[in-house]
């Protein structure tokens, strides 16, 4: 899972290398839209989703993969 | 323009019937064009109507002939907005759109003669704050305008409405700081009062062209504009509408949209069920005379295509009253508006629905850090 978020997060908020699972969501450029775009991409890729908020919870991938676990 | 005919394509629909309705009232001939052979305002001898497919160029085309000045009411404007557009200038003749959703993002090539933005939001929205800074302030340092609430529309305005939000006209999570676009963050799982309910709401940052124009005008060192949801579900039911436009053609994402509309109404009882409520809250603060001060508009409604009517043909009207007012491009309707327009709309407006301007002390006034990150 975290490998799959790393791997959007860098396509939605167009990263030149593979983030870090400690880096925040908003410190690289992340807000609310984009949020909702890797919720999309997320679905489509895993079938998995998640809310909006859940990035304000949780700002890292590390934290954000623990949603499913 | 007194004897001038307009023509309002979509004549039978909530915001054009209410602009038909106004501007027969005020005398003015008006000829109505419409889908269906439905029968409207046989009591006014100043009004004839046409059978008219959008669709049919030859329709299109007649309609526009009869008429001097052409309001494009045509739902869904995703589909028709521009057709209507491109053949209203071809002819040489004057639009008047309430909304903006047919314009590139740069207005400056916009050809013909066009007025836009002359409906609730964008309209009466940019109108009131800018009439009140013209007589009440010298310099504007600060402008915020929130809007929310539910009124029941059409299915394809609500498509409109997504597909409008979701095109590169808009920048979410943005204000206007000196001129320019500046990110705003906001937490999201903050929620907020407002004057208008009990219930605390979501505010959500965004910047339209109408906002930069606002802002423009007010020469506002600072603007806001939010959006306000009523909880997490409904705004990030939006938000990811607002993805599935990006992410398809608007025609697949218009059947998207209406699709999952009509999923929520069918599986979330108290979407669509509230009782019809529209607010607008705009606050600005300038200096007078040397001295700071801050004022409110609070504008409360239950019927937002009525006022959006009536807005858009208090528009035409200014446009009949004084075609001088009116330069080759594009026009924007708040700018057109007879300041007047502030007093009489408080007799167009239901006894439960409410315009207020009051002033306040500044101290008192919204605080942009407790809604964002900003500090």
């Amino acid at each position: 899972m975290k490998e799959t978020l790393r791997e959007i997060w860098k396509e939605i908020l167009e990263l030149e290398e593979l983030p870090d699972e400690n880096e925040s969501f908003f410190d690289l450029g992340g807000n609310s839209f984009s949020a909702a775009q890797v919720i999309a991409e997320l679905e489509d890729r895993t079938g998995k989703t998640a809310e909006v908020a859940d990035f304000y919870e949780r700002e890292t991938i590390a934290q954000f993969a623990e949603l499913f676990d | 323009m007194e004897n001038s005919i307009v023509g309002i394509l979509g004549c039978g629909g909530y915001i054009g019937s209410n602009a038909a309705e106004k501007l027969l009232r005020n005398g003015v001939r008006v000829i109505g064009g419409q889908r269906s052979d439905k029968e409207l305002f046989s009591e006014y001898d100043n009004f004839s109507r046409r059978k008219v497919d959008v669709s049919v160029k030859a329709d299109l085309e007649a309609f526009i002939d009869e008429c001097d000045i052409i309001v494009n009411c045509v739902s869904p404007s995703h589909v028709y907005g521009k057709l209507v557009r491109d053949a209203v200038i071809s002819a040489g003749k004057i639009l008047v759109d309430p909304s903006d959703a047919s314009y590139e993002k740069d207005r400056s090539n916009t050809e013909g003669i066009c007025v836009a933005s002359a409906g609730y939001i964008p309209g009466l929205s940019e109108f009131l704050p800018y009439v009140a800074a013209k007589r009440d302030f010298d310099t504007i340092e600060r402008s915020v305008v929130y809007q929310g609430g539910f009124d029941g529309c059409s299915a394809g305005s609500f498509v409109d409405m997504i597909i409008g939000a979701g095109n590169e006209d808009f920048c979410g999570d943005a204000y206007i700081s000196k001129g320019n676009i500046a990110p705003l963050g906001s937490d999201i799982r903050k929620t907020h009062a407002t004057p208008f309910s009990d219930k605390k709401v979501i505010f959500k940052p965004l910047i339209t062209c109408d906002s930069q124009k606002l802002a423009e005008v007010l020469g506002s060192d600072e603007h806001y504009f939010f959006c306000t949801y009523d909880d997490m579900a409904t705004l990030s039911f939006f938000m990811r509408l607002l993805v599935d436009v990006t992410r398809h053609s608007k025609e697949e994402a218009a059947d998207i949209i209406e699709n999952k509309l009509n999923e929520r109404i069918r599986t979330n009882k108290e979407f669509g069920s509230q009782v019809p409520l529209a607010f607008l809250y705009m606050e600005l603060t300038g200096l007078k005379n040397g001295s700071r001060k801050t004022a409110a508009y609070k504008v409360c409604l239950r019927n937002v295509n009525r006022v959006c009517g009536y807005f858009l043909a208090e528009t035409v009207l200014a446009v009949l009253r004084d075609p001088s007012k009116l330069h080759s491009g594009f026009n924007y309707g708040f700018e057109l508006v007879d300041a007047a327009y502030e007093k009489r709309i408080l007799d167009e407006i239901g006894d439960d629905e409410y315009i207020r301007f009051e002033e306040m002390d500044t101290a008192d006034r919204l605080s942009i850090g407790d809604i964002t990150n900003k500090a």
